[in-house]
């Protein structure tokens, strides 16, 4: 008999650090996660930003943690691909089963959203432990 | 005086709010004395005129143009007319002996209005 220890890193490892819609992260207190967008932009040149939100959707989007990213579009007659990435700091509040939704905003009209994207975010507090005790002992 | 005496210098084509400047030169050719003058036109409508310059036999002279693109559709047309000189003849009379000479700008259609599509999250990560 043996006893197989386990770090909280080892079983992210275990279900996977990087996740697509529909699938889910698990993430620690204190991690980023680093979400990666696409859109495609025609019009004038034009700065934006990126707005990111994680949180918990009700009748509302509550907004636990979130960022805003810069973005250019460059001028053009037709539909250019855009790549974006950006970075939300996970803070102190562990939850499970958090939704995520993006948003263009700081442009010429409306602001532009992405779906809401439900339960896609674990968020495992810091590490603890508890219950540490001898439950027994033998000749071995 | 023949077309080939005049020769306009001009863009081709230019966007809404774009200064243009353009020159129209023209040379006597012939051997007595010819007047011309510079229209431009603004989709249609007369814009400028340079007014009735003489030119001397062999002489040549640059009539410089300068507008502003009004807007994406606009036109302009440069038009030079060159008349014998016939002092025996009115100045309105002259005209009816003139040489054309076209050019037309048409501005450059603005780019379109800002459109977004396919806005979405493509995969997000433990960073």
């Amino acid at each position: 008999m043996y006893l197989r220890a386990y770090t909280i890193e080892g079983v992210l490892d275990e279900v996977g650090v990087s996740a697509i819609p529909g699938e889910k992260l698990t993430v620690l207190v204190g991690d980023t996660v680093r979400v990666r967008l696409s859109v495609d932009y025609m019009g004038p040149d034009m700065d934006g930003a990126v707005w990111v939100a994680i949180g918990e959707k009700d009748t509302w989007f509550n907004e636990y943690f979130a960022s805003r990213t810069p973005v250019h579009f460059d001028a053009s007659s037709d539909f250019v691909s855009y790549d974006i990435i950006a970075d939300v700091v996970i803070g102190d509040r562990p939850g499970t089963n958090y939704d995520m939704y993006a948003k263009i905003m700081e442009v010429t009209g409306p602001d532009i959203f992405t779906p809401n994207y439900l339960n896609v975010l674990d968020v495992i507090g810091a590490a603890e432990f508890r219950n540490f005790k001898v439950d027994g002992y033998e000749k071995v | 005086m023949a077309d080939s005496d005049i020769t306009i210098n001009a863009p081709d084509s230019a966007k809404a709010g774009d200064f243009i400047g353009a020159s129209v030169w023209v040379k006597n050719s012939a051997s007595y004395e010819c007047a011309f003058h510079v229209v431009t036109f603004l989709n249609g409508a007369l814009e400028d005129d340079s007014g009735i310059v003489f030119l001397s036999p062999g002489q040549k002279t640059n009539t410089p143009i300068y507008f502003e693109m009004p807007a994406f559709d606009a036109t302009i047309d440069v038009e030079v007319y060159g008349v014998v000189f016939d002092p025996a003849l009115p100045p309105d009379e002259w005209l009816d002996n003139a040489a054309g000479h076209v050019v037309s700008l048409a501005a450059a259609p603005p780019p379109p209005e800002p459109q977004f599509r396919g806005f979405a999250v493509k995969e997000y990560k433990k960073g």
